[in-house]
């Protein structure tokens, strides 16, 4: 019988992931997360190295502390806003563990990072996805271990 | 700057909303096909009784034997997030964002005068609210 426990974090991650430099605004990042509907979004080096993650709430945070000077505050870099400290895991963990690290950190975004370079991300929609993809699979008998379709829409 | 605004100025008002008794497939077909991330769950007199997130699907998975979910034999009611915490339509958007930002929630449902939910307000909407105020140099939105 399937389950979620047979899958890793590469089976269902998001590869290639929008990502900001470490030079982006908060305005760079609004723009970026509203365009492409995400949540949250990596800031990684010109190595490919990650650095942190800016959220949503990271950038609300900001504009909310600074009541009427948003417009200010937007054009200074992401470093001042982002407060969380993101968690990395490799692409071979299992989702399981990784969803444990999730929760436990109360985000929805983890990195995922092999070799010290930022391959994906995985969010909480990759693992509904894999949730309701897989009992679909089941079901219908196609499934084998890593055909989870993944696509590549904000989370 | 739009944070004197009120709720009702900005949130979506045509909710999507499931009864607590539909299985779990429901709300994750219409989150799939919807593009949202939260459902609103209501009881058997139409009211709010909960909401559905992602970070609620993956905790129900965690908890479940062997890290199963039956999504046509789970019920919303048994994974949902019980009792929301909700805002008025008529409070202004700078209590909005702190509510989200103190509870780490990226959704609000928003009751009218006599409790009844009039709508939702996202982070994405507050987001999309400071950069439509002010003058930020950005790409296009």
């Amino acid at each position: 019988m399937l389950s979620v426990s047979d899958l890793t974090v590469a089976d269902v991650m998001t590869a290639n992931p929008v990502s900001l430099r470490p030079d982006a605004t908060l305005a760079d990042a609004s723009a970026a997360l509203l365009n492409k509907r995400l949540t949250c979004a990596p800031v990684i080096g010109a190595d490919d190295s990650p650095l942190t993650v800016v959220s949503t709430s990271d950038l609300l945070r900001a504009y909310s502390a600074a009541g009427q000077d948003c417009a200010r505050v937007a054009q200074q870099g992401i470093a001042t806003a982002v407060q969380q400290v993101p968690v990395a895991v490799e692409p071979t963990l299992a989702l399981t563990e990784a969803c444990e690290r999730m929760v436990r950190a109360r985000t929805h975004q983890l990195l995922v990072v092999d070799g010290g370079r930022l391959v994906g991300v995985l969010s909480t929609t990759d693992v509904v996805r894999a949730v309701a993809c897989i009992d679909d699979l089941r079901k219908s008998g196609r499934f084998k271990a890593g055909e989870v379709t993944r696509t590549n829409d904000a989370t | 700057m739009p944070w004197q605004r009120t709720v009702e100025s900005l949130m979506t008002r045509e909710v999507l909303t499931t009864p607590a008794t539909e299985p779990l497939v429901s709300a994750l077909e219409t989150m799939a096909n919807e593009r949202v991330r939260h459902v609103l769950v209501t009881d058997a007199d139409g009211k709010l009784c909960g909401i559905l997130s992602n970070r609620d699907v993956a905790r129900a998975t965690l908890t479940n034997p062997e890290h199963r979910l039956d999504i046509y034999g789970t019920t919303l009611a048994q994974v949902m997030t019980r009792d929301p915490i909700t805002i008025s339509a008529k409070a202004p958007l700078a209590d909005a964002a702190r509510l989200m930002l103190e509870n780490h929630f990226n959704a609000l449902p928003a009751l009218d005068d006599q409790g009844q939910l009039a709508g939702i307000l996202t982070s994405d909407d507050l987001l999309y609210a400071v950069v439509q105020a002010g003058p930020l140099r950005s790409p296009q939105l």
